[in-house]
């Protein structure tokens, strides 16, 4: 499954990175349009953009549940930061303040009875990336999540 | 079509098609509950065609394994690496049962315990 794709890769000095605002966001899906043209035009490896797909999915629908009950005009900012060695993703909204790492961490061991239906978002984001990241600057929650790529030499 | 369904011997197949996110979970999650009411107990989540799952794709086949846990069985089947880690980091492998293709699936779809 990890079979490198031919064409271009970053070198390790080289940073592609794109930035997108989205104003009264409804959907992920917006996101996610805009995510996958980036990954198409730089060859991201397969894996690393099925994280981030996950990513996007969860923290922008969590963005949208929880963050802009009393906020005249929502935003979503998205940054995406592409170097050989890592992916980093980071979204900034202007909702009210919101840690989605302060969450416990859901109890992955219980029946199918007994589980509830949801809260396994973030706990995925924190689980699929390498490092994450919350701040809260300028009245924005900053939410940042960074995927470490396989190397030819560390896979 | 996000969601393509099937019925193989008896078995009610849901195989989502790209993804299974926030975007298709309203369409997926009514059409497996509104099956699962109307009699079905089987189900399997083949996800030979499927290029990722977020929470929401988890939510849907939780939804339906609890809603036929006493009647039937839900079976999950064809992962690629990346849903076969969403599967396992959630716990779900451990309380659903997974095979490797979609035959065994359906066997062990219609294999009820107890």
């Amino acid at each position: 499954m990890s079979t490198r794709q031919q064409g271009k890769k970053p070198t390790s000095s080289k940073l592609v990175s794109a930035t997108h605002t989205w104003k009264n966001i409804e959907s992920s899906d917006v996101v996610y349009e805009w995510f996958n043209t980036f990954i198409e035009a730089n060859h991201v490896d397969k894996a690393v953009r099925q994280k981030l797909n996950i990513v996007i999915d969860d923290i922008v629908a969590n963005i949208i549940s929880y963050a802009f009950d009393e906020v005249e005009t929502p935003e979503v900012e998205v940054r995406l930061e592409l170097k050989a060695t890592a992916f980093s993703i980071t979204f900034i909204d202007n909702g009210k303040p919101f840690n989605p790492f302060d969450q416990g961490k859901p109890d992955t061991s219980l029946s199918i009875t007994e589980r509830d239906i949801g809260g396994l978002g973030i706990y995925l984001c924190r689980e699929l990336t390498d490092d994450v990241s919350y701040q809260r600057t300028n009245d924005n929650n900053i939410v940042k999540l960074t995927v470490m790529i396989p190397g030819e030499n560390n896979s | 079509m996000s969601i393509l369904t099937s019925k193989i011997e008896g078995t009610f197949v849901v195989m989502p098609n790209g993804r299974l996110d926030t975007n298709n979970y309203t369409e997926a999650s009514e059409l497996v509950t509104k099956t699962i009411k109307s009699g079905e107990s089987r189900v399997v989540f083949d996800f030979s065609k499927t290029d990722y799952i977020s929470s929401s794709g988890l939510r849907v086949i939780l939804q339906a394994a609890k809603l036929v846990h006493k009647t039937g069985r839900v079976v999950l089947c064809n992962a690629n690496e990346q849903i076969h880690e969403v599967l396992e980091i959630s716990g779900f492998l451990d309380m659903i049962k997974y095979c490797d293709n979609l035959q065994d699936a359906i066997a062990a779809a219609a294999d009820i315990p107890g």
